[in-house]
């Protein structure tokens, strides 16, 4: 029985492995301040801050704390897709992804939580800033 | 690779990755890469590795079967790839975010991110002020309750920031809600007649009384130095909220 975890720790490690490594490289090498000089306007804003949360892969229990580091400097929009879209999706979870399911289902839960996080966000933006 | 190699190779990682954690808690070095209140969870973990190596070694099939013999079935790639964070804790030591960091992240004077998390449910104000933090201080500061004159008495390393003129400097220090990858650098403006004459990321012990300094337009705890003492660097140089 505990072999079958072994086994798994090992086949599901690896994924994360890989996917912490890309996280830690993109944390290193990213410049937040370039990311928040292209994130004006209300759409614009929304797609960096839901390029950030992908690319940070913060886990999901803090990544309010990184977002209120925002809350100054970018449309309540963009705040509200940084807090939705970055838990459910992330460099690691998508390599983990695609490990359990087929290609078209890794599309489907990548693809589909960002189009509505996208148009419910850019639609908060143009209705509350009016 | 067969099986029983590949069941052997498999507990010895395990293992390995368990004495690892454990090690990293008995000499403290895990605080460089999370927060305290996690650190029970590593010990449960390197246990829980530990007691999966000893399984997995006790089930390796004998020598000369046929179950010994035949192919593991997985490629041996896998493994070596949990070897990597191993090697990578081994061999890259680990030193804490300086200020090379902040040139990604940027440094906060202030802020929300201070909403209090975890189990410092003690209130930053009720502790002696010459015994607050950078983060005290910050969290203070965001509730409006700033008292000018009382005495600051505060550790963290240099910071010159470029909104700053000549004889002021920020006093640093990362906050770690999580682990590091949610480092979060808050700063303190300080008010010192040789700030250009300290070096970016030199710890140093700053004392003096509170004021109220104006930065684009926000209200942000300063200390008027009195005294600044360069000091080696801390034990535990992260803040952890």
């Amino acid at each position: 029985m505990l072999v079958v975890t072994a086994d798994e720790f090992f086949e599901m490690g690896r994924f994360l492995i890989l996917g912490a490594l890309l996280a830690a490289l993109m944390q290193t090498v990213l410049r937040q301040s370039d990311l928040i000089a292209i994130g004006q306007g209300p759409v614009l804003s929304v797609l960096a801050l839901v390029g950030l949360a992908v690319l940070l892969s913060i886990c999901s229990t803090v990544d309010a704390f990184i977002a209120l580091a925002f809350a100054g400097t970018f449309t309540s929009g963009a705040i509200l897709a940084f807090l939705v879209y970055g838990p459910m999706v992330d460099i690691k979870s998508i390599l983990m992804f695609t490990q359990v399911f087929k290609p078209r289902v890794v599309i489907y839960l990548v693809l589909l939580p960002l189009l509505m996080t996208l148009i419910l966000t850019i639609l908060t933006n143009y209705l509350w800033a009016g | 690779m067969n099986l029983r190699a590949y069941r052997t190779f498999q507990a010895m990682i395990l293992a390995a990755l368990g004495i690892y954690l454990l090690s990293k808690v008995y000499d403290g070095r895990i605080l460089l890469y999370i927060n305290q209140r996690f650190v029970i969870l590593v010990l449960l973990a390197a246990f829980g590795l530990l007691a999966l190596a000893q399984v997995v070694l006790r089930e390796r099939p004998d020598v000369g079967s046929q179950a010994a013999e035949q192919p593991a079935g997985r490629p041996g790639w896998a493994l070596w790839l949990v070897v990597l964070p191993l090697l990578a804790g081994l061999l890259v030591p680990a030193r804490p975010l300086g200020v090379s960091a902040l040139a990604n992240r940027g440094i906060n004077t202030g802020a929300g991110l201070t909403a209090r998390a975890g189990s410092s449910a003690l209130n930053s104000i009720e502790i002696p002020s010459t015994q607050r933090s950078v983060l005290d201080w910050i969290r203070i500061s965001n509730d409006g309750n700033l008292a000018p004159g009382e005495m600051a008495d505060v550790v963290g390393f240099v910071y010159h920031d470029g909104r700053l003129p000549e004889n002021q400097f920020l006093v640093g220090r990362f906050s770690i809600a999580c682990c590091v990858a949610d480092a979060v650098a808050l700063g303190m403006v300080v008010s010192w007649p040789d700030a250009a004459g300290l070096p970016d990321n030199r710890w140093v012990r700053v004392a003096g009384p509170l004021q109220v300094y104006s930065l684009e337009g926000r209200n942000l705890p300063m200390i008027a130095a009195q005294r600044v003492e360069i000091i080696p660097e801390p034990e535990q140089p992260y803040l952890f909220p």
